[in-house]
């Protein structure tokens, strides 16, 4: 079944190429959605965008760590002991991964989730 | 009235809302203590400001390394009270709904429960949560006691 998903990347580019991608594979393997008390899953990529929808809406949070961001997840790091069930780290290269992060694309489009179904 | 209602927890915001609009109060209603801050320095004016006690530490403070923090529980409703009332909130009431077994900041609190105090002019108290329908604080009985007293 689709995931409702809100998506929120704060980008300085006008165009900018990783979030334009992320979006794209929301809309072609989940539901996209506009507004994010809709969503089940709400993806940032900022750590101070990911404590407002904490507080604002139900959703899983999924942070996602880009390149150059280490300070963006040493914030999620602190909110996920704040919010343990609803924040996820997902990381966009696979080296930087420590335990309970999620490799980013393959968590949205949810392969993850997937394979612990067929696990079970 | 219009009052300030500042609470991390989407059930209490909305509560509050509700219980004092019902009444003819005009209420603006935000999640943390930043937003509250930006909006007083603009110079918004409020009659009465209604705090939690313990609020998630937001970015705007922390910054650099300090994000490590972040969303980690602060007993920021005192600091927060002082600012509001050297601001000219003239009353002011931070309001817990957490027992004082749960967390050393509302332990303290226990022992400022019957005090009134004065800050810049004006009144602060601080007290225990009523809980109404939904486990939703009642904010009404909170104003009752910030305005009346007991």
């Amino acid at each position: 079944m689709k995931k409702k998903v809100f998506v929120s990347i704060r980008s300085d580019e006008a165009r900018n190429l990783i979030k334009m991608a992320l979006e794209k594979v929301v809309e072609l393997t989940q539901q996209i959605v506009d507004d994010p008390e809709e969503a089940d899953l709400i993806v940032v990529n900022s750590a101070t965008d990911a404590l407002s929808m904490l507080k604002e809406y139900e959703a899983v949070v999924l942070v996602a760590v880009m390149v150059n961001m280490k300070h963006e997840e040493t914030g999620a790091r602190s909110l996920q002991k704040a919010y343990p069930k609803r924040v996820l780290i997902g990381q966009m290269l696979e080296f930087n991964m420590q335990p309970g992060d999620v490799p980013l694309v393959p968590y949205i489009m949810g392969f993850i989730e997937e394979q612990k179904e067929e696990v079970k | 009235m219009r009052i300030l209602l500042v609470d991390d927890t989407k059930k209490h915001r909305k509560a509050g809302s509700a219980q004092l609009e019902a009444l003819g109060h005009e209420v603006v209603a935000l999640s943390g203590y930043e937003d509250a801050l930006r909006l007083v320095e603009k110079g918004e004016h409020f009659d009465a400001a209604l705090l939690d006690l313990l609020m998630p530490a937001e970015g705007m403070t922390l910054g650099g390394s300090g994000l490590e923090f972040l969303g980690q529980p602060l007993d920021v409703g005192y600091s927060l009270s002082i600012i509001l009332a050297c601001k000219g909130i003239k009353q002011i009431a931070v309001v817990t709904d957490m027992n004082h077994h749960s967390h050393p900041a509302s332990a303290i609190f226990d022992w400022l429960l019957r005090e009134e105090v004065e800050i810049c002019g004006s009144k602060v108290r601080f007290m225990h949560a009523h809980l109404v329908e939904g486990e939703a604080k009642d904010w009404v009985a909170a104003l009752k006691l910030l305005i009346g007293g007991e």
